[in-house]
């Protein structure tokens, strides 16, 4: 009973901070409603003099590899939604992202990212296929990763099956080359350096876990990497704890184009535990 | 339908939507109602007894100076402990302590010993088991079904698969033993000892004597010892000692800490986080899934510890001693599954096996004695969470 009277007045907090009941309420209503179909209106048509998102992120929120822009489809809503409302308050920089997100009231905002969360990841290698030059297809049979050599190991059946991107350059790379830095890193870490790998974080093959901690499976390289740079350079926010940040600023040129390269080659979907 | 009617139907919804706001908004069960009754815990790492009399170090820390007994009980700060409730997730902020300069201890220590390189490991048969005991260390509960009753890995508290300094490296641990052991009151084997983390912190069963498993997780510490001094004190051993905090540590501060910058990973209940499949990203802190009453990570001394070098990963040393201390007993107020050792009572078996201050089991936390949950039950499906998840 006191935690609901507690929970009561949290919630009469946060009306009076946004100032508008319906601001709260009606996301709720659409979600309950099954509404993601409001968020499946703006992405296909705009909303407000904002773009339409498929415009940029595909058809299926698959993320268009050769300019960078990101995947969407089936990363977490909490995420999406903070990353819309970063973008529309200027914390987060993209001219591009910073004008839709301004143009989008924060419900549009919260039922975009509702929308984008509810779809399928995107078939195995649809926006690394496209990533550029010398993806490590070697790069998946790590091996031990910290988290699990299994991971890894399926991770490269998976890739094998799918990602044609990933293929021609494992002959280029040589059959018994051992991992790419950027595979490494991403199950390993440099803990020489007190760097955790990314998989400690980002679940194995990059498939991401929970609200706070996306998929960077299927992710674009250049997506990744001009994150990572943003981080680094102290860009973008660094997120929770400042985490990325923290991460960001230990990589350097070369490890944050391997890295993204590993991801970018890794299936967004199948085959992982 | 009239105005009035229209109004009516918005107060209903708003209601209705407020209801939904305040169960989401609810702390876990465990965490609404934490009140302590009891003293504090910990109030010295080197409290007769807190070194080893229950359960071992995660490796195996350096014995303890020898210190006379000191039970004074602290003072009731639990008594009002009340956790906030905590947010499941956290918003993207920048936490102000987030860039501090990590782990200055771990650089000494590393200074001492380095590991060979991951790919000077050998080929050939004796390779071949290496690369075996280092999948069973970071891939637990897949690797060595059967033996491992929850989801952790070796790798939750040794990190960087047994290499890191100050993280319970496996190269510090493999030259400190043969060793006399207060847990156990013998002389304990490397063997025994890797024994021991599967019954206590893996909850699970030992395998035999000689089984593949052990010989490839010793065959893995020997190699990462390669060039190491038979030397129980190699610097970087276990987890840095913490000095004895300045106050108690408090349940009431630690949720507080844990909230800020432990929840985020593994979860407001601390139960971790997990893929569909059952893998656990962020091992469980407590609950049935976690380590058991057993274990080394048990002892608020050597949790404080751990957490102070290495927690939040990435992040280590970024806490101070005094959050250390406060979010590890916080950690080790909740239910986990019961010591292997319980005998006929749980006061029984903390007189036995957890009769210090570093040790919460047998004491009372929000009205229920921990441990009090009756003879060990084990269940060796090794990923409770995986068949969970198959079943859904």
């Amino acid at each position: 009973m006191t935690s609901f009277t507690a929970g009561l007045l949290v919630c009469a907090a946060r009306w009076l901070r946004v100032g508008a009941v319906a601001a709260i309420a009606w996301p709720c209503i659409a979600l309950a409603a099954g509404g993601t179909a409001k968020g499946e209106a703006i992405a296909r048509q705009g909303a407000n003099g904002a773009a339409a998102c498929q415009t940029c992120h595909g058809q299926a929120g698959e993320g268009t590899a050769a300019s960078g822009f990101p995947r969407l489809a089936a990363l977490p809503a909490p995420y999406l939604a903070r990353q819309l409302q970063a973008f529309a308050a200027g914390q987060r920089e993209n001219p591009l992202m910073n004008a839709v997100a301004k143009a989008l009231s924060p419900e549009d905002r919260a039922a975009v990212a509702d929308y984008y969360a509810s779809l399928p990841a995107p078939a195995a290698g649809a926006a690394s296929a496209s990533a550029a030059g010398s993806a490590p297809a070697g790069s998946a049979s790590a091996g031990s990763a910290e988290a699990g050599s299994a991971a890894a190991g399926s991770a490269a059946a998976g890739s094998a099956g799918a990602g044609s991107a990933a293929a021609p350059s494992s002959g280029a790379s040589g059959p018994a080359k051992g991992p790419s830095n950027g595979a490494v890193l991403a199950s390993r870490g440099r803990w020489s350096e007190g760097l955790p790998a990314c998989e400690q974080c980002h679940a194995p093959g990059g498939r991401g876990v929970g609200d706070s901690f996306p998929p960077l499976a299927g992710q674009p390289a250049a997506y990744i990497a001009s994150q990572l740079r943003a981080w680094k350079a102290g860009k973008r926010p660094g997120g929770p704890m400042d985490l990325m940040a923290v991460v960001a600023k230990k990589l350097n040129d070369a490890d944050i184009d391997s890295v993204a390269q590993h991801f970018a080659s890794l299936p967004a979907k199948g085959g992982a535990r | 339908m009239n105005r009035a009617g229209l109004v009516g139907i918005g107060v209903v919804v708003a209601v209705i939507v407020g209801a939904v706001l305040v169960v989401g908004y609810r702390g876990p069960p465990d965490m609404r109602e934490p009140a302590a009754t009891m003293a504090s815990a910990g109030g010295d790492a080197r409290s007769k007894g807190a070194q080893g009399s229950q359960a071992g170090a995660p490796d195996l820390a350096p014995p303890a100076p020898e210190q006379p007994a000191d039970r004074k009980a602290s003072d009731a700060t639990l008594a009002e402990g009340k956790a906030p409730p905590m947010p499941v997730q956290a918003p993207d902020r920048t936490a102000p302590a987030a860039q501090g300069a990590p782990r200055p201890a771990a650089k000494a220590a590393a200074a001492a010993f380095h590991p060979p390189a991951e790919d000077a490991m050998p080929s050939g048969e004796l390779g071949d088991v290496i690369r075996k005991g280092r999948e069973i260390f970071t891939d637990t509960p897949k690797a060595a079904a059967g033996f491992v009753g929850n989801s952790l890995r070796c790798s939750s508290c040794h990190l960087d698969a047994g290499r890191l300094p100050d993280s319970a490296p496996l190269w510090a641990a493999f030259v400190a033993y043969p060793a006399y052991r207060s847990k156990t009151k013998e002389v304990n084997t490397y063997e025994q000892r890797l024994q021991g983390c599967f019954e206590y912190s893996m909850n699970g069963k030992a395998p035999p004597a000689g089984d593949p498993l052990l010989v490839a997780l010793q065959t893995y510490s020997y190699w990462l010892a390669s060039g190491a001094p038979v030397d129980p004190k190699l610097p970087g051993r276990g987890y840095p000692k913490l000095a004895k905090p300045g106050q108690p540590p408090d349940f009431t501060r630690g949720a507080k800490v844990y909230e800020q910058r432990c929840a985020l990973c593994h979860g407001a209940d601390g139960a971790g986080q997990y893929t569909p499949q059952g893998h656990a990203v962020f091992p469980a802190l407590w609950g049935p899934d976690s380590f058991n009453w057993g274990a080394g990570m048990g002892r608020i001394s050597n949790a404080a510890a751990f957490v102070h070098a290495n927690m939040p990963l990435g992040l280590g040393g970024t806490l101070s001693e005094q959050e250390a201390w406060d979010v590890a007993l916080f950690m080790d107020s909740h239910e986990r599954p019961q010591d292997p050792r319980y005998t006929k009572s749980v006061a029984e078996t903390r007189k036995r096996f957890h009769d210090t201050d570093d040790s919460m089991y047998g004491r009372e936390v929000g009205g229920k004695v921990l441990g009090d949950s009756g003879p060990p039950k084990r269940k060796l499906a090794s990923s409770s969470r995986a068949g969970q998840a198959q079943a859904r």
